[in-house]
């Protein structure tokens, strides 16, 4: 267990601040389409080169920005609304994912619902290096992704290119998508995404106190989904995961609400 | 001198001429204003001014080209972002490139603006004319050359417009800096701008702001207020 607590601490430290420009940025589902998007390329990279992380790592980046590419692209030829583009294509590369694993007989269960206990020394590298590396890039382009995401007006009259930090922002999520996937399942990527940083919104007074209060309800709701999941050995740790940190979410905002009305 | 020159400035929009053959100069360190009936290019020009949109002209600086920075006639207010008013109106001077004096430092604006009580505040809990003077905060306290503002007056109560004012008048005499505002307010323009555009599609007047209102009187029709004849 103490495998998985130190395993979601290191998640939570990174996917949480992602998820705090998704939200602004007001891409949340989107987060949630390219995350399922990645599954492709990691399939494809399982195939080729079996469970090594860097492969993986890469193959999901590229999937994942290929998806988007593909998304925007399809959106603007054939002329559909992007929330249609979205969605057949992230279905497309999550079933072909789904498929081309289910043909080498993988466990998939583990791939769409987490599996934290048995995380290898490998992954648990991974996540230790890429929670510094996404704190490292956010503090590098602070200003320019907050600026894209607060107010993409501005950031394009003060010489910001919009698409050069939705870049920055998919390829991080995308790689993200790795460590993700191990606790909570590929398709339960919102309870890091999203769930925390939209459970921090009412208490944050500042942009850096939203971020770190996103990792404190992260690893709030991780921890206490571990403790849920270690009830039952046959419970997943994506669903206990992401229903702990709904149950945040919906006490921060209830709380919140209690308070105002009172006031 | 001579800030920035447009010659021949044309601009279509999907088939539809929104500019034809604008013919201006801004002077630095003037205050520019841009009247003209709704719908008749005034925000599309300062996008163009911006480099937002292709034209089929080039717009010459005098020496580098100037540094151009905008306050949208609506700038939306980012739903549920915790940001202080200090915070907001700082996200100005996070550009990238900019190597000129900014209009004002942060401390200077806030005073100016009378934005002192109310920094620390949420950007959430202020009415709409605190809001309005944090936009026209935000864009003072950046480095440019030439400061567009698209109806900065807007919500602004008759004390708040007379330091926006006398603000704009002080920093083209003191900083150097050179305004171009779109209003509908003749009063203020005629207190605080040196010259005034009358602009529906093409260039009706230019000249001072009291012989550009008077044309503007005339040219109103008494009965319907309209302005399609001006087309």
């Amino acid at each position: 267990m103490l495998t998985a607590l130190e395993a979601s601490f290191w998640v939570s430290r990174f996917a949480a601040p992602l998820g705090c420009f998704l939200i602004f940025r007001k891409l949340s589902f989107f987060g949630d389409a390219l995350g399922h998007s990645t599954m492709a390329g990691i399939a494809v990279a399982y195939l080729v080169f079996g469970s090594s992380i860097l492969p993986l790592s890469i193959g999901a980046a590229v999937s994942g920005i290929l998806a988007a590419f593909i998304f925007q692209g399809a959106s603007k030829v054939f002329q559909i609304s992007s929330d249609i583009a979205l969605t057949v294509t992230y279905s497309t590369f999550f079933a072909l994912g789904l498929y081309l694993l289910s043909q080498e007989h993988v466990h998939l269960d583990n791939y769409l619902m987490g599996d934290l206990w048995n995380i290898n020394p490998e992954m648990l590298w991974f996540v230790r290096i890429w929670a510094f590396v996404v704190w490292f890039v956010l503090g590098l382009r602070w200003k320019a992704l907050w600026l894209n995401a607060a107010d993409p007006d501005l950031a394009r009259s003060l010489g910001y290119s919009r698409s050069l930090q939705d870049f920055l922002v998919i390829s991080l999520v995308a790689i993200s998508v790795v460590g993700m996937i191990q606790a909570v399942g590929v398709v339960l990527l919102t309870a890091y995404l999203v769930i925390p940083a939209a459970a921090a919104l009412p208490w944050a007074r500042s942009l850096k106190s939203l971020m770190v209060l996103s990792v404190a309800f992260a690893l709030a709701g991780s921890f206490m989904g571990i403790l849920l999941a270690a009830l039952e050995p046959a419970w997943h740790s994506g669903p206990c995961l992401a229903l702990t940190s709904a149950i945040l979410f919906a006490a921060s905002h209830g709380l919140r609400w209690i308070l105002r009305s009172a006031s | 001198m001579e800030l920035l020159k447009a010659s021949n400035l044309n601009f279509s929009r999907e088939g539809r001429l929104i500019l034809e053959n604008l013919n201006f100069s801004i002077q630095s360190q003037e205050i520019l204003g841009l009247a003209g009936p709704n719908g008749g290019g005034k925000s599309t020009l300062f996008e163009l001014l911006m480099g937002w949109h292709e034209h089929k002209c080039e717009l010459v600086g005098a020496g580098k080209a100037p540094e151009v920075t905008l306050l949208q006639q609506n700038v939306i207010k980012p739903r549920s972002i915790p940001l202080t008013v200090e915070t907001f109106i700082e996200m100005g001077t996070w550009g990238v490139n900019r190597q000129s004096d900014p209009a004002m430092s942060l401390q200077d604006v806030l005073q100016a603006l009378r934005l002192e009580a109310i920094r620390t505040k949420s950007i959430h809990e202020v009415s709409g004319g605190q809001w309005r003077l944090a936009c026209i905060a935000r864009v003072l306290v950046q480095s440019a050359d030439l400061y567009l503002l698209d109806e900065p007056l807007n919500h602004l109560d008759l004390a708040s417009e007379e330091y926006v004012g006398h603000l704009l008048k002080d920093l083209t005499a003191q900083k150097q800096k050179t305004f171009f505002v779109i209003s509908h307010d003749w009063h203020a323009m005629e207190h605080f701008f040196d010259r005034v555009i009358l602009l529906n599609r093409r260039i009706l007047a230019d000249g001072p702001v009291r012989e550009v209102g008077q044309i503007y009187s005339n040219w109103r029709d008494p009965a319907s207020h309209s302005w399609m004849h001006l087309s």
